[in-house]
């Protein structure tokens, strides 16, 4: 049954291809989007506790709701396509990414803080060349974790019509066509699995030095 | 110098003051010791030199410098600063951590270079070894000596040290002391010390400032304040044995007398302190002890009243 799936991307290359394509394309955009929301708006709401009160709940109760659902509820608000699919995966990335982040920013020692004020640091100074290094790691495990599930979750897009590889999974439960299912399914997995090794990988090599005794 | 006059901080309007309608000169080049009991006012007065804590009332001059007029940014790249738990800049190497202020101050990368070897250097750490290091690869006594090195980098002429030696070992904390004491006694510099250590204050203060519910209630030199406690507050802060203490204040040196003790007495090395040798007279039993020099040729005798006499 691999088998077959893997003969049929060898004889469909450009489908198989476009397919992985538009899911690699839509992942990579809505992680973009999600950073590029989440990081500012972290270390926003770091030194503001009323606010990331409010945040982090509002972020949380997203969690909550299954990628499909926030699929299925972008659709009467933004029809079909590419578009809707990426702002859905970008509400899915963002939860692990700003909590991460956050967390992060919030719990860097804080005599290395303290330290850092006292020897004549302003604000921005402690932010830039403090918080931000020290929490580093915490905002990659954060992405790292969000890229994994947009990987996954994109698997999902083509119910909005989004496309992608989700698209052969669709067709393979549609015709009860296994092998087409598995053309679909096994790449995303590896996708995923890559990624999570990859970047974990990224991680040791980036962030190691400080960890070593 | 620093100049404090009448300074009070109330944390809340119109609440209790936590420090209140104090004065205070330290003098160039002296250190002060701040010490009293948990909720004194000694770290809220210290913090308020450098302004991480702004004051309610009063006037703190800092080098001929009202401290509110000038921006404190600005002002605390000329104070050192050394807290307790260091506060090392984990990401950054020993070399980034002591050029953080000299950084700050856009000092150029040779001149940076220069001084974080000689501050190295002055902690009596191996330049070599240590630049290129972490602070998790360093042990407490280590990390601590890079605090003050990072403190005096950008040569300050204030320091202001937050329990310095608070975190570390009794034994490693008394040599650290001694070291910080000639340290200071190279570089000259005007430092207010916080502790609650009441044995730290006399190792390192010139002068000690007594705290009690945000006022000080003596400010004298170590010997003063352990022979003549101001009131029973003091009396009963400093010990029962502040006689004692008070001894280590002073060197075989300072008591003792010419010509070697007849007989086999028990030896003591000139510089060692009064303190030390008491105890070596109560171990041998005996009125009189040999003063030794370094070869270890007797110098002379010290005897019993003269260490009660002093």
């Amino acid at each position: 049954m691999l088998s077959t799936a893997f003969n049929w991307i060898i004889a469909h290359p450009t489908e198989f291809n476009r397919a992985l394509g538009q899911h690699l394309l839509m992942s990579a955009v809505s992680m973009v989007f999600a950073l590029i929301i989440s990081l500012p708006l972290a270390v926003l709401i770091v030194n503001r506790s009323n606010l990331a009160f409010g945040v982090i709940n509002i972020i949380n109760a997203l969690r909550t709701i299954p990628s499909l659902a926030i699929l299925a509820i972008m659709m009467p608000l933004l029809g079909i396509g590419l578009w809707p699919s990426i702002v859905a995966l970008t509400v899915l990335a963002m939860p692990p990414i700003l909590l991460n982040a956050y967390v992060g920013l919030r719990d860097v020692d804080p005599d290395a803080v303290e330290a850092a004020l006292g020897m004549g640091m302003n604000r921005g100074q402690v932010l830039r060349k403090i918080r931000i290094p020290l929490a580093a790691p915490a905002m990659f495990a954060g992405a790292r974790t969000a890229a994994v599930q947009v990987l996954a979750g994109a698997t999902l897009a083509p119910f909005i019509g989004g496309g992608g590889l989700g698209d052969f999974i669709a067709v393979g439960i549609s015709m009860m066509d296994m092998s087409r299912l598995l053309v679909g399914a096994v790449p995303i997995a590896l996708l995923a699995l890559g990624t999570e090794f990859g970047l974990g990988l990224v991680e040791k090599i980036f962030f190691s030095e400080r960890n070593t005794a | 110098m620093i100049t404090m006059e009448h300074v009070t901080k109330r944390y809340a309007a119109g609440g209790p003051a936590s420090v209140d309608d104090l004065s205070l000169l330290v003098p160039e080049g002296t250190t002060v010791a701040l010490i009293g009991p948990s909720g004194c006012g000694k770290t809220t007065t210290m913090r308020m030199i450098n302004r991480l804590i702004d004051t309610t009332e009063g006037k703190i001059i800092v080098n001929g410098e009202d401290v509110t007029r000038v921006d404190p940014v600005e002002l605390r790249r000329h104070i050192g600063y050394v807290i307790q738990q260091v506060g090392l800049f984990p990401h950054m190497t020993i070399a980034q951590n002591i050029a953080a202020v000299p950084k700050l101050l856009g000092w150029d990368d040779k001149r940076i270079k220069a001084r974080t070897e000689e501050m190295l250097d002055l902690v009596g750490l191996d330049a070599a070894e240590m630049l290129k290091r972490y602070p998790r690869q360093l042990s407490g006594g280590q990390r601590q000596r890079i605090g003050v090195a990072r403190a005096l980098a950008a040569d300050p002429p204030v320091l202001l040290m937050d329990e310095p030696f608070g975190a570390i070992d009794p034994i490693a904390r008394a040599r650290l002391q001694a070291e910080f004491r000639q340290i200071l006694q190279r570089v000259r510099k005007t430092v207010v010390l916080v502790t609650h250590d009441l044995d730290e204050a006399i190792r390192l203060g010139d002068r000690i400032a007594i705290m009690k519910s945000g006022k000080i209630v003596q400010y004298d030199t170590p010997d003063a304040i352990l022979s003549k406690p101001a009131d029973q507050f003091v009396e009963d802060f400093v010990g029962i044995d502040r006689a004692i203490k008070r001894l280590s204040l002073y060197t075989v040196s300072d008591a003792m007398v010419a010509g070697a003790p007849d007989g086999n007495a028990a030896s003591v090395g000139t510089g060692s302190n009064l303190r030390d040798a008491l105890a070596l007279m109560v171990a041998a039993n005996s009125d009189v002890l040999a003063v030794v020099d370094g070869s270890g040729a007797a110098t002379g005798r010290l005897t019993r009243n003269a260490i009660f006499s002093i």
